[in-house]
């Protein structure tokens, strides 16, 4: 019995106050240009295609929908491939900033 | 044992019996297929298949989207750094569903209204059942097309969390499955181009 611990003594973790209170962080996880690009073209991947049919569906093939619908597929892919470049470009600027940070934090711990 | 076994093997053996004391008694006749077919209306067969080429083109996308989001969300809490590149996989979702898109927007260019018995052509009838099957093609394809590239931008996602390299070799891949809606937009679009519009001509 005596070697009993004082269980009423001790504090869980969830019981414990905060001692420390540092400033949480509340910038976004993504930078707002990344959420900007994404929406454009998404919104280019609805509106491009579509918009594309109808221009050219009645002007330019004289009411043929299969080329119509073919030159819509095609600008669709168009814009796929828009973003594929724009996503790569980005994501390139992005590893050069970390890779800058990280020389920089190296300098500063010298 | 299910609890509808009593049911379905009783409707089953009361319409056997239906069937065969109709077939012995000389009105087999009545079980045409081919008659059947004919006398659903090509509108209906032509709305059904619109309806059914954007609907599965949709779920196949949203699949697929559903999947590849899970995945980046799952890895970026661990790894920040995927956040950029891995959105293009949602990207090639949606090109599935905007395939659909365009074929339903094409198919539905060929319907138009016609009065009275002029409907009941031969080419009527054909235009109905090639929009019906050329909607159907476009969305199983679209559908399966959908689910690949999901499941393939997921493991993108998670091997780019893994090793930033392996991301390129996966996209190569993502894009052979994303090839595979275009072909069923191809064989849509050359089936329903075959079909010409409804007309009252006959």
């Amino acid at each position: 019995m005596a070697q009993r611990r004082p269980v009423a003594q001790e504090k869980p973790l969830l019981d414990q106050d905060e001692t420390k209170s540092t400033p949480s962080d509340v910038t976004p996880a993504v930078a707002p240009a990344t959420i900007a690009k994404l929406l454009f073209f998404t919104f280019a991947m609805i509106t491009f295609p579509i918009s594309s049919y109808f221009l050219t569906v009645h002007n330019l093939f004289s009411g043929n929908t299969t080329y119509a619908g073919a030159l819509a597929a095609f600008v669709a892919n168009v814009v796929l491939m828009g973003y594929v470049i724009v996503a790569f470009q980005d994501d390139k600027s992005e590893r050069e900033i970390d890779a800058a940070a990280a020389a920089n934090e190296k300098k500063k711990s010298r | 044992m299910g609890g509808l076994t009593y049911g379905s093997y009783g409707a089953g053996s009361t319409l056997a019996v239906i069937g065969l004391y109709m077939l012995f008694q000389g009105e087999g006749e009545a079980f045409n297929v081919g008659a059947f077919i004919e006398s659903i209306s090509p509108y209906a067969w032509a709305s059904s298949g619109i309806g059914l080429c954007i609907g599965l083109s949709v779920v196949g996308a949203a699949w697929g989207i559903f999947i590849t989001g899970t995945s980046i969300l799952g890895g970026g809490v661990k790894a920040p750094r995927i956040r950029t590149k891995n959105l293009l996989s949602i990207v090639f979702c949606e090109v599935v569903a905007i395939y659909g898109v365009i074929t339903s927007i094409i198919l539905s260019s060929k319907v138009s209204a016609i009065n009275g018995d002029a409907l009941h052509s031969g080419n009527n009838y054909f235009a109905g059942f090639a929009i019906f099957w050329s909607g159907v093609l476009v969305g199983m394809c679209n559908l399966v097309c959908g689910i690949s590239v999901g499941i393939n931008g997921s493991s993108a996602a998670l091997a780019d969390a893994a090793d930033p390299s392996l991301f390129v070799k996966i996209l190569i891949i993502e894009i052979f499955s994303s090839v595979l809606g275009l072909f069923g937009l191809i064989i849509g679009l050359l089936l329903s181009s075959a079909a010409g519009d409804f007309s009252a001509i006959s």
